[in-house]
């Protein structure tokens, strides 16, 4: 396939001249001419190399100065590199300088062909689409007024809406975006986002890490004109991320690692920062590290002081996995100093209630010098800390709350919000009834199941780039297994459409519906007639690349032996539970199954237990990957595409963890044999996987 | 495959028109809606220098040039259009610099589009030179069809010189006032409101390396007397544009590398 980008060994060299080198005719002319020469250079870029395809997207992350900018101009031909090529299929757009081009006296409509011709467009391509860049930048009745009457949110919306209507197959996007109030940000998101389903190759500068990690495929990082690091957005951001805390921390000493109670290892400058004439010796989170949202909860912390410290301030704060601070308070907030004497002491947070949404979080402690201007000791997400809700897992808060009704509201009339959709009995006709009232084009097509970290997101995205997408579903829907509460129709609006030939396909992935207990039965009486695409991979692999994936969230702190050792208590009751309860979210049994997960057989023979056997199909991912071509032809046969038009494709497969300890290996490989076995009979097909 | 060549080349030279006339546009319109006078101002200032000139070159100090105000007006209005523009543009890069940093924007574009608009108020200045022509009783003929060939030597006359002093002023800020001095210098040694017959023998030869007054002699043959223009200097002069233009385009080529680094 056509890269849309590729720019190889690029090199910008800038010269820096003496700050004596005359700026006007006339010292040039008195000193000679001399000083002219430029006294150093430096590479303000250097070895760059990337690519990217259309309906890919480029995020470029570094801090002000890494040379973003620069990169983001020479790839829009805006001045020339000393090395290297750069090579660009198709029409250049950017969303750089909004409005660059705009003058306050000129009217809007004067403004808006000023715009989009220096932006790329003929005259007569402008006039053909004036109408709707005034539409879409919802601002007909003010077209003719001059633009210094507008405000700066109308003139961003118009640059904005121009620079969309000049059909760039290349996009350049600059952080700027994110001014302009919510609901702006949001439209611009959305064009960009169809922009990309479309084919377009857009490349995005961000020091917003998190905007990277959401919006793009790829993400590349640069620190003094060099790629530090180039690749999948969550592991690029991730190093990015610890970098800049750790380099905000400089000053902290060296120190032999230590572990804490809660079992993850201090590490100086990643998660310990801090200059150690107080150390935090503990920090105990009471009376528990798993609570219900509303709980009371007190923190202690453990403190040592080796020398006398006139006034010391702690903080505690409680952040999300992603960093985010959900609740952040210091000992200076109450008004006091705190002197701290040489020895030992114990400080504590009585929190009388702790109002958050379901999730993995942080007690994070620090003890700092008086005026905050720098940490004796602070420890970053090391104690965790588990909050169970009953609201949707995806907010921040779950105060308490009730709803209450005043008046005459006709509860009755509505049966389907009144009796909730999730009553899985085969023979209530109330359930029935939801399903039908949905139009036929909005049953799902067909449902990639798993198995999780078994190649599934690769055949996903190949299956994203084949056909063509009308509407991307919101990735990571987890209806049947966790907001099967929220209802059918709800789920059938998350539904990614794509388009082959004249029929449109509905469909979803997530690598948990096979193995969660109750989703067979829950698909099958909501969409009997549903197709199901199984991906199965070597179980051992899967347990390790599972495990450090657990790592990598944070979600586990034990090593590999004890994760596994440990598993079958993790899991006791859990799958009761959640047959039991029908809203019951199990963190354990989704994020602790390294081994069970494993066991296909067990899962397999439950949707079979609904499912005719030609419904499925089941798919070994050491097939696909060797073998791309041919199983995914197969895969598009099961689904009645025609195969006409396979592209070629990139074969995404990471596998950069380590080695398995070999001992543990043989065990597992052991361990699930018989599982295996039992599979291989099961579908008179070979999933030994020796 | 050729055809599609040719399509997206046909298309870049109409988007490349399309960019001047828009730009030109621009500025146009800023003009008109800046001052309620609009496009009369480009009108005022020759016309005020013309009473000062005609007062003081027939009353105070007499030239004894016939028909004075056609002489003269003619001569500052050919000065005006090449003195605004090459002034202009000095500054063009660093007045410009958003349109510079845009995606596949053509800085080259920016001297043509400042010369471009002088011209045009050039031609609007036009019928007002042509009534101080009636009035001192000067009857056209058909030579005045030469004078769309003496417009577009100016023009790219004006833009050889153009480039370079817009690629110089990146480097040297004071570019637009040093060039200032020098035109105001070079607008008294061209023969604006004076003949150049009495200019001493001795010191014509200087005046010939002025590429200003073979053209401001032209045109006023063809304005004035009615006659055919001397061939022989407009050869010279075209010729002196073919070999300056490139260079000025190639200065002006190799400093915009470095336009959006330096500004």
């Amino acid at each position: 396939m056509r890269e849309a980008i590729i720019v190889k060994g690029l090199g910008k060299r800038f010269k820096r001249y003496s700050t004596a080198k005359p700026i006007t005719i006339m010292e040039a002319a008195l000193s000679g001419w001399r000083k002219l020469k430029p006294e150093a250079s430096f590479w303000a870029l250097r070895n760059i190399n990337f690519s990217v395809s259309p309906g890919e997207m480029l995020g470029i992350l570094g801090k002000n100065g890494a040379g973003k900018s620069t990169l983001l101009q020479l790839v829009g031909g805006i001045g020339r590199a000393e090395e290297g090529t750069i090579k660009i299929n198709g029409r250049i757009g950017g969303l750089l300088d909004l409005g660059a081009a705009f003058h306050t006296d000129l009217t809007g409509r004067e403004n808006v062909f000023v715009g989009a011709v220096v932006a790329g467009l003929t005259r007569r391509e402008v006039a053909r689409r004036f109408d709707d860049i005034v539409e879409f930048a919802e601002l007909k009745q003010f077209i003719d007024s001059p633009m210094r009457t507008y405000s700066t949110g109308m003139k961003m919306r118009l640059a904005f809406s121009v620079a969309v209507h000049t059909d760039p197959e290349v996009l350049l996007v600059d952080e700027h975006l994110s001014v302009g109030d919510v609901a702006f940000q949001s439209k611009c998101l959305n064009k960009i986002t169809e922009f990309k389903n479309q084919g377009c190759a857009i490349v995005l500068i961000s020091h917003t890490a998190s905007q990277i990690q959401k919006l793009c495929d790829r993400a590349l990082w640069l620190k003094s004109g060099e790629i530090v690091a180039y690749g999948e957005p969550e592991v690029v951001v991730g190093q990015y991320l610890s970098e800049m805390r750790s380099s905000t921390e400089n000053s902290s000493p060296l120190r032999a690692t230590e572990a804490t109670s809660s079992g993850s290892p201090l590490r100086g400058n990643q998660n310990r920062f801090g200059s150690l004439e107080v150390e935090i010796t503990d920090v105990k989170v009471l009376p528990n590290a798993e609570i219900d949202s509303g709980d009371a909860i007190s923190i202690e912390i453990n403190y040592s002081v080796s020398q006398e410290i006139s006034a010391a301030i702690f903080a505690v704060t409680i952040s999300r996995e992603d960093g985010q601070s959900c609740f952040e308070t210091n000992t200076n907030q109450m008004g006091r100093l705190l002197p701290l004497v040489k020895g030992k002491g114990k400080i504590r947070l009585q929190i009388d209630r702790l109002d958050l949404g379901s999730g993995q979080y942080y007690v994070n402690a620090g003890v700092y010098e008086e005026t905050l201007a720098y940490a004796y000791d602070y420890h970053w997400q090391i104690y965790p800390l588990f909050v169970r809700s009953t609201v949707n897992q995806k907010t921040i808060l779950c105060p308490p709350y009730r709803w209450e009704f005043e008046g005459q509201i006709p509860l009755r009339d509505l049966p389907e919000l009144a009796s909730p959709t999730h009553d899985l009995d085969k023979n209530n006709p109330g359930y029935a009834k939801i399903v039908n009232q949905l139009e036929n084009n909005q049953k799902p097509d067909f449902l990639i199941v798993g198995a999780q970290n078994c190649g599934t997101e690769s055949l996903y995205g190949y299956l994203a780039h084949h056909l063509q997408i009308i509407k991307e579903g919101s990735r990571d829907i987890n209806f049947f297994d966790m907001n099967f509460e929220r209802g059918v129709d709800w789920y059938s609006k998350q539904l990614t459409r794509s388009l082959t030939g004249e029929k449109v396909l509905l469909w979803e992935m997530a690598g948990y519906y096979i193995y969660h207990p109750l989703v067979a039965e829950r698909v099958y009486k909501c969409f009997p007639d549903v197709k199901l695409i199984v991906m199965l991979g070597n179980p051992v692999k899967r347990a390790w690349m599972h495990y450090h994936l657990e790592v990598a969230s944070g979600c586990e702190k034990l090593d590999f032996e004890k994760a596994i050792a440990s598993e079958p208590d993790r899991l006791k009751g859990e799958i009761e539970r959640i047959q039991a309860e029908e809203n019951y979210y199990s963190f354990n049994h989704q994020h602790y199954s390294y081994l069970s997960r494993g066991i296909y057989v067990e899962q397999i023979k439950n949707w079979l237990d609904y499912f005719p056997r030609e419904q499925l199909l089941i798919l070994k991912s050491e097939d696909f990957y060797a073998n791309t071509d041919k199983v995914f032809s197969e895969v598009l046969n099961f689904l009645d595409i025609s195969a006409s038009s396979i592209k070629e494709y990139e074969i995404n497969h990471i596998d950069q963890y380590s080695q398995m300890p070999p001992e543990i290996e043989q065990n597992l490989i052991n361990y699930f044999k018989p599982y295996n076995q039992e599979l291989s009979d099961l579908l008179h097909e070979d999933f030994s996987w020796t | 495959m050729r055809n599609a060549g040719t399509l997206v080349y046909r298309r870049k030279i109409a988007h490349w028109f399309d960019l001047l006339r828009v730009l030109v546009d621009r500025d146009m319109k800023l003009l008109y809606k800046r001052s309620t006078l609009g496009i009369a101002w480009t009108l005022i200032s020759p016309l005020l220098q013309l009473a000062v000139f005609s007062f003081l070159f027939r009353s105070v100090v007499p030239l004894n040039i016939p028909k004075f105000s056609s002489f003269a007006f003619s001569g500052l209005l050919i000065w005006t259009w090449s003195q605004t523009a090459l002034f202009k543009s000095t500054a063009l890069i660093t007045n410009n610099k958003a349109l510079i940093r845009q995606p596949n924007f053509p800085p080259a574009i920016l001297p043509v589009v400042m010369t471009m608009t002088g011209l045009i108020h050039f031609v609007l200045a036009l019928p007002v030179l042509i009534i101080f022509l009636a009035i001192d009783g000067i009857h056209l003929n058909s030579v005045l069809l030469l004078l769309p060939l003496l417009m577009i030597i100016q023009f790219f006359l004006t833009v050889s010189f153009a480039y370079p002093l817009a690629a110089l002023n990146v480097t040297f800020r004071d570019t637009q006032h040093t060039l200032a001095v020098v035109l105001q210098m070079l607008f008294y040694l061209t023969p604006i409101f004076y003949d150049i017959s009495s200019v001493p023998e001795k010191f014509k030869i200087f005046y010939y390396l002025n590429p200003m007054v073979p053209l401001i002699e032209a045109y006023r043959a063809i304005l004035l007397k009615g006659m055919q223009p001397d061939w022989q200097a407009l050869l010279i002069l075209s010729l002196a544009v073919v070999a300056l233009l490139p260079i000025g385009v190639e200065i002006f080529r190799r400093q915009s590398d470095h336009f959006v680094e330096e500004l």
